[in-house]
């Protein structure tokens, strides 16, 4: 899963479909598992479902579903898939329950799945086989695909009514617990399963993520509910037992510790009985203790609780439960009472203890000394009973008898959306379920005035006007809201009499949910926010000890005037989408965290640094004229994405996400422009909030008189008049300024505005042609994966980036110098798309990289294919960096077979042992620049990596841009030096034949009938090895992995581990002609071509995983670093909601680690016969998505290398010799100072 | 002759007696006082290390600096660092500044100790361990003139030799660092500071 990383094709899917993005925004990649909870994707029978009308549940016609085609299975059930839920949670996978808030009828999807291409459907349907073979276990009985049960030529397949889903990551292990299960027990074999086939973007408003603590309940009364969906039925897979004695039972439980002997494993406990004893006056209130029921002092006595306090501190009764099912509160001598502890209510509440009942709510729940009532009006209103019939349960789909009401989004009267906010946490039932009881007479104010709670005013009933209502809300108590108080009547039927109420699907949310958050409040440690970096460090370019960095921060602030925002959900058309920090570092190990005024752990952080509003100077490309207007001139007022910036950016740090910063000083020559020669250090980094940033790094010395107008003099020791870590300016570049959702319409997700390619610096010749022209420009790319709104890449001159140049008549500096977008429009100067037929359209880019030849300067870009293109693929641009005019282009799609000259490469994806799908058009890496002689001075050579597994060398023009004629393709001289998915690729050069990726190395395993399947994708930047005792004396490393579809799970992949191969830059590539050897060790002076990356590595949830490398390598003297992670496999503590995961790894307590799990790994003794991995030295390094900097380093034979790189809360670093972190909470083994990875010195030469 | 010869062997071998018990004894010596000195040795061997530590770190940045410097080569070369305290001929690289032949550029300000143009300190604190050190890094010129007559303010063959010290603030003990650095002549356009440590995105910060 993924978050905020919004996939282009999702997205298209959903402004095909004329929906809009909710707000959850997960990213699911091609593999999860949906379970359909709507009546078309799960009720494929008739009749399925019932309609309540006055006490009489009837059946309807089943809709028409879309994509149902033929063979779909009848089979289905809305009620066994929460027990199949509970299975899965019960055994250690996680369930997501996608619900859109921002949905406005009840019939409305929560999301979409998109077909990958036009060629596939957007998923399949997976159904049980007892006989069938299964991959997954090598057992009897298996999970088959069905594709043709999708009608052919469905393009997108929408779910409603709370679907579940299983991430990728998580899908084979749920299709084995499941497959285990199915083999002991047929209750579940008929639930409809369906896999994706495409990555999608699903609303999450939970992550059911381990067995619930049972409910408390006074007398099971909901049996029916927990039968129906099976949940008595479900066993513990780690429980194994032969009788009942082995199976340890939940405290109070009244059916713990019982052994499915037949199946041979134990039941779970999903309820815990309560008795309760009424006495005379409150302080006698009690409930009746079991004996294996803790005992906390104070709390309880052997037989009975006189509390019900919720604490962190452990021992209280909420060791036992988080929820209380008040069942029988009709019966008003089933009280619950806190009178014996000071605000006990309140504390209770405050603390996230939760309450659910049915029925009248009157007298039924009182306070504690001081503390708030409860609806204690006083008065009762009688539910109206639905009928005496039989068994109607909760099941009976909601069809409302007058027409269903329209709301608005974020409606903040009635009518509201039908999944309001305020109703997160449990609005999945109203799709599915209805009729019946409700929740009448709401007590929205108290009758005893100073002890009430106060109400939202968002708490009422669903639907208005229908006797069927559920009130959600959490209550104003003591100043903040807090906690949760449902009451459902939707959900609530009665049947037979006031002792037969089915509610129970809100429970099981409710204490399957590990929440324990208050909207607005202080969360809860566990929860505590999360900062995560996909940005490598920059290092000072004048100071060997500081460096730099930008996170953002994955804690979604509640918004205060919002009632329901719970802080795991991402706010609601919030401005900036997502918040973040930039900082100088300048010890060796730090957290991220603190805002480093006082210099530690950081020196500094813009995040806390940056001016009030009125007092930043931000710049506005104009989307006409392309020339920067400060953003509070008048011409701007009526633009709507100022104004809307205006009324929201405030003193806010856009969160910074996949840029990595340049931090750029000033030099005596080649550029004399203002002050260019005397301009401060500047970082220059690009954010969420679609603004490029300007911060203070080092101060000019001198004093500066603005070049601008000639008056102005900036103090000596400013930049600019800014002191260290300060906001010098910002702009908003054209293109972010048009995906601005206020400018564009069609975009509701501000998530997708991203300045989030690498900064890219150079001084360029603007005039190559004629008497020369140096400016520092300034080159970034934008990744707002919106398909409505393409991405570019901009040039700025920063030579003298003084901040008065903003919104000046005649800036000196600090100019739009050009911006192309690869197809001609919005185009400021020359650019256009003569080279190729099918359009030049830019997609999301990771940057650019300059090519100098002589004087002149070539820009050389990727992206992912457009919205536009025929499928998922990779864009190369050439551009003349001095003008920005499009001179080559080339598009590779990964559909092709033939893709790079090469013959049966794969084109689709191994995404488990089951299903195959289409590469994934993820964001390619940004090439590499070299010239592959030593002491050769111009670019001859752009190496180009790409997800797809190829790496292809570009051959660079020689001489001046402008000489490139109007009808040649300056990149169309391309030669792939390899694949990651041929084996024995043969190739020769000078110094003989050789093989790259030998027998030994990858052969990508055979899925789903697939047999050629693409299984190393390479996501990161090549690095090049220089070294002049070797022949080649220039080597290309290469490190495969980095895209979050490559499984990395062993199942049946034993041998398809993840690589670093070294690469002959100037190789002739893999020939079927050159069958030469092996490059071996004395080919290349020790040198290997190839060192495989561990594939079994434990991660902290017992996940056995391949690591995988999403950064560029980082060369520095002998050495070689990766960052590896389990990332993709271990996605759930990855970027998706970190703060709802529960488990710690074994050790970490607090912040103190990271719940992301990754290793530091150094490549050790690569420079011998027998490299291997040292898997001894590891790091917990978080997201694992960045590079490693390298700061320092010595000769051979005495290396000082430190190694920086960063994780979720934490920058790392590893010593030389490897002696330990500041993080004390794992440890760098020391290695011996002989272990060097790669002979890579060579000087300067 | 014989018995001259042969006593002038003995008289030999008695030296040779000698020399070996001298040398027993001093190794005695040694030994007696290398036990007493062991732990004081062994916090000096850590210091030395990281020292010899810091000087390659400084060595590291100083080649980094001095290869994509806009400063002139020359104009490094004919600051003199003597004058600034730098170890001077013929106790260290260092030459002065003499008035013929003339020197190929103009002294850089702030250069070795202080600031230069470009906001670059080469004298700068770094901590390694517990330890606070500081390493300076300098420039000069390798013996490049074809004559006797050197004129180490003027480089000649693009070729120049990058000096770093470090020395512990506390005990004054130094430890030096260098390497030859080959320039390629062209102002550079390049700046480390970004993705892949400079515009071409190679990932490699030697």
């Amino acid at each position: 899963m993924r978050t905020i990383r919004i996939s282009i094709l999702a997205s298209a899917a959903i402004l095909v479909l004329g929906g809009r993005r909710a707000h959850a925004d997960t990213d699911f990649q091609p593999g999860s598992l949906v379970i359909p909870m709507d009546s078309c994707g799960q009720l494929a029978q008739t009749p399925a479902y019932c309609n309540w009308n006055a006490g009489s549940c009837t059946c309807p016609s089943r809709p028409s579903c879309a994509f149902v085609g033929s063979g779909y299975p009848t089979g289905g059930s809305v009620k066994l898939p929460f027990g199949l839920v509970y299975l899965l949670a019960t055994n250690g996978i996680p369930v997501n329950v996608a619900l859109s808030s921002t949905k406005v009828t009840l019939g409305d999807p929560d999301f979409s799945i998109a077909q990958p291409n036009s060629s596939s459907i957007p998923a399949t349907v997976l159904t049980w086989s007892s006989s069938a073979s299964n991959p997954l276990d090598g057992g009897t009985g298996s999970y088959q695909p069905h594709d043709s049960y999708i009608k052919s030529g469905t393009t997108s397949m929408s779910y409603g009514g709370g679907s579940f889903v299983v991430d990728a990551a998580y899908a084979q292990d749920a299709l084995r617990v499941l497959s285990w299960f199915n083999r002991l027990d047929n209750t579940f074999n008929g639930v409809v399963i369906h896999m994706s086939y495409n990555v999608f973007t699903a609303p999450i408003g939970a992550v059911l993520q381990s067995r619930p603590r049972p409910v408390g309940i006074m007398s099971n009364a909901l049996d029916d509910f927990f039968g129906e969906t099976g949940i008595p039925n479900v066993l513990d897979q780690n429980a194994p037992c032969t009788s009942n004695s082995q199976c340890a039972g939940n405290p109070g439980s009244t059916v713990s510790g019982t052994c499915n002997t037949q199946a041979g494993y134990c039941r779970v406990d999903y309820w815990v009985q309560l008795s309760y004893t009424n006495g005379s006056s409150p302080a006698s209130y009690s409930f009746g203790r079991t004996g294996s029921m803790p005992q906390p002092a104070g709390v309880c006595s052997a037989t009975s609780c006189t509390q019900l306090v919720w604490d962190t501190g452990g021992g209280n009764i909420d060791r036992l439960l988080d929820v209380i099912w008040m069942d029988q509160l009709g019966d008003s001598g089933d009280w619950v009472n806190w009178a014996a502890k000071p605000y006990g209510l309140d504390d209770f509440l405050a603390n996230g203890g939760r309450l659910f009942g049915i029925g009248s709510v009157g007298d039924q729940i009182e306070n504690g000394t001081g503390s708030r009532r409860y609806m204690t009006a006083g008065s009762t209103y009688a539910p109206q009973d639905n009928g005496s019939s039989s068994d109607h349960g909760p099941f009976c789909p909601t069809t409302f008898t007058s027409s269903t009401t329209t709301a608005t989004a974020d409606a903040s009267a009635s009518p509201f959306p039908a999944s309001n906010a305020v109703l997160q946490t449990g609005g999945i039932v109203y799709d599915i379920n209805g009729g019946g009881g409700g929740v009448t007479g709401l007590h929205v104010t108290g009758s005893k005035s100073g002890e009430n709670p106060s109400w939202d005013t968002n708490a009422e009933s669903l639907i208005d006007g229908l006797n069927m209502g559920t009130l959600a809300d959490n209550p104003v108590i003591g100043g903040k809201r807090s906690g949760w108080v449902i009451y459902e009547g939707a959900v609530n039927s009665w049947h037979g009499n006031a002792s037969h109420k089915d509610a129970g699907l809100r429970i099981m949310y409710n204490t399957l949910l590990d929440f324990n958050g208050e909207p607005g409040g202080t969360v809860a440690s566990r929860f505590t926010t999360t900062e995560l970096s996909r940005s490598s460090l920059t290092p000072s370019p004048s100071n060997a000890s500081s460096y730099y960095g930008g996170t953002f921060t994955w804690a979604v602030p509640a918004n205060p005037a919002r009632s329901g925002n719970n802080y795991w959900t991402p706010p609601i058309g919030a401005y900036p989408a997502t918040t973040g920090h930039f900082r100088e570092y300048t010890s060796a190990t730090t957290g991220f965290g603190g805002n480093c005024s006082s210099g530690n752990p950081c020196s500094w952080d813009a995040a806390v640094k940056i001016a009030a509003q009125s007092s930043r100077k931000i710049g506005v490309v104009d989307l006409s004229s392309g020339a920067i207007k400060d953003w509070q001139d008048s011409s701007l007022s009526s633009d709507p994405a100022i104004t809307w910036m205006r009324a929201q950016l405030g003193g806010q740090l856009g969160g910074i996400d996949y840029s990595t910063a340049a931090v750029i000083q000033s030099k005596q020559k080649p550029v004399n422009l203002g002050n260019s020669q005397k301009r401060p250090t500047l970082a220059y980094v690009g954010a969420r909030d679609g603004l490029l940033h300007a911060l203070c790094v080092t101060p000019s010395t001198q004093s500066l008189t603005s070049a601008v107008n000639g008056t102005t003099v900036y103090a000596a020791n400013t930049c600019y008049g800014r002191a260290r870590g300060e906001e010098v300016w910002a702009l908003l570049p054209r293109v972010a300024h048009r995906m601005m959702p206020t400018t564009n319409p069609s975009l509701q997700d501000w998530s997708s505005v991203n300045v989030g390619g690498s900064m890219r610096v150079a001084d360029i010749n603007l005039t190559p042609t004629a008497a020369a022209t140096w400016r520092t420009v300034l080159f970034f790319t934008t990744r707002s994966a919106s398909a409505s709104v393409r991405d570019s890449l901009s040039a700025i001159d920063i030579s003298d980036p003084d901040p008065l140049n903003i919104g000046a008549t005649t800036p000196t500096s600090l100019k739009l110098l050009w911006e192309n977008d690869g197809t001609g429009s919005n185009i400021t100067s020359g650019a256009n798309c003569p080279h190729f037929t099918g359009g030049c359209a830019m997609g999301a880019s990771a940057g650019a990289t300059v090519a100098q030849v002589g004087s002149s300067f070539y820009l050389v870009a990727t992206s992912a294919t457009a919205a536009a293109a025929a499928g998922t693929g990779i864009n190369t641009y050439l551009f003349d960096a001095s003008n920005g005019k499009l001179i080559g282009f080339d598009q590779m799609l990964y559909s092709s077979a033939t893709r790079g000259g090469l013959s049966a490469q794969p084109t689709v994806a191994p995404i488990n042992s089951i299903v195959t799908a289409a590469i994934g058009n993820d964001v390619p890496p940004p090439p590499t620049l070299l010239n592959p002689t030593q002491g050769g001075t111009d670019d001859t050579m752009a190496l180009v990596p790409d997800p797809s597994g190829l790496v292809r060398r570009f051959t660079m023009p020689a001489g001046n841009p402008s000489s490139i004629a109007a009808t040649t393709n300056g990149l169309a001289s391309i030669t792939t030096i390899f694949s990651t998915h041929s084996k024995d690729q043969a190739y020769s050069n000078s110094t003989g034949s050789h093989t790259y990726n030998p027998t030994s190395t990858p052969l990508c395993p055979s899925v789903g009938g697939v047999s050629n399947t693409a299984c190393e994708p390479i996501g990161a930047s090549a690095a090049i090895i220089k070294d002049s005792a070797t022949s080649p004396s220039f080597f290309a490393v290469v490190a495969t992995g980095g895209a979050d579809w490559a499984s990395s799970d062993p199942i049946n992949r034993a041998n398809t581990q993840f690589h670093i191969h070294y690469l002959d830059p100037s190789g002739l590539g893999p020939t079927t002609t050159d069958g030469g050897a092996t490059w071996t060790a004395t080919a290349t002076n020790g040198l290997r071509n190839v060192v495989a990356l561990p594939s079994a590595i434990t991660t902290p949830t017992n996940k056995v995983m391949s690591l995988r490398v999403y950064g560029q390598p980082a060369v520095s003297g002998n050495d070689l670093f990766v960052q590896a992670t389990t990332l993709a496999q271990g996605s759930e503590v990855q970027l998706v909601q970190p703060i709802l995961y529960p488990d710690y790894p074994s050790g970490c307590t607090g912040s103190a680690c990271t719940k992301y799990w990754g290793r530091g790994i150094r490549v050790a003794n690569a420079d011998q016969a027998g490299a291997s991995i040292d898997n001894t030295v590891f790091v917990v390094t978080g997201s694992g998505l960045s590079s490693v900097l390298v700061s320092t380093t010595g000769a051979v034979g005495s290396q000082a290398v430190t190694a920086y790189f960063m994780g979720s809360n934490r920058i790392y670093s590893v010593s030389s010799p490897l002696s330990g972190a500041a993080n004390s909470t794992y440890s760098i083994q020391a290695l011996s100072t002989s272990n060097f990875t790669v002979r890579a010195w060579l000087g300067l030469n | 002759m014989t018995v001259r010869k042969r006593s002038g062997e003995r008289g030999m071998a008695l030296g040779l007696v000698l020399v070996l018990i001298t040398v027993l004894l001093l190794a005695g010596s040694v030994a007696a006082w290398s036990l007493r000195s062991e732990i004081g040795a062994a916090g000096s061997d850590t210091l030395s290390r990281q020292l010899y530590d810091c000087a390659e770190r400084g060595l590291a940045f100083g080649k980094l600096y001095f290869s994509n410097t806009n400063i002139a080569m020359n104009d490094f070369l004919s600051t003199d660092l003597c004058a600034a305290g730098l170890p001077c001929y013929p106790n260290g690289p260092f030459h002065s500044i003499p008035t013929t032949p003339a020197a190929c550029g103009t002294a850089v300000s702030g250069y070795p100790n202080g600031t230069l143009p470009d906001n670059t300190q080469l004298l700068q604190n770094i901590t390694v361990g517990s330890r606070t050190l500081q390493f300076q890094v300098a420039v000069y010129d390798d013996a490049d003139e074809s004559s006797t007559t050197q004129n180490y303010a003027c480089d000649l063959n693009s070729q120049v030799v990058v000096w770093a010290s470090c020395r512990d603030l506390v005990t004054g003990q130094k430890r030096t660092a260098s390497a030859v650095l080959q320039l390629t002549g062209l102002p550079s356009s390049d700046y480390i500071g970004q993705a892949g440590h400079g515009f071409r995105n190679q990932g490699n910060a030697n």
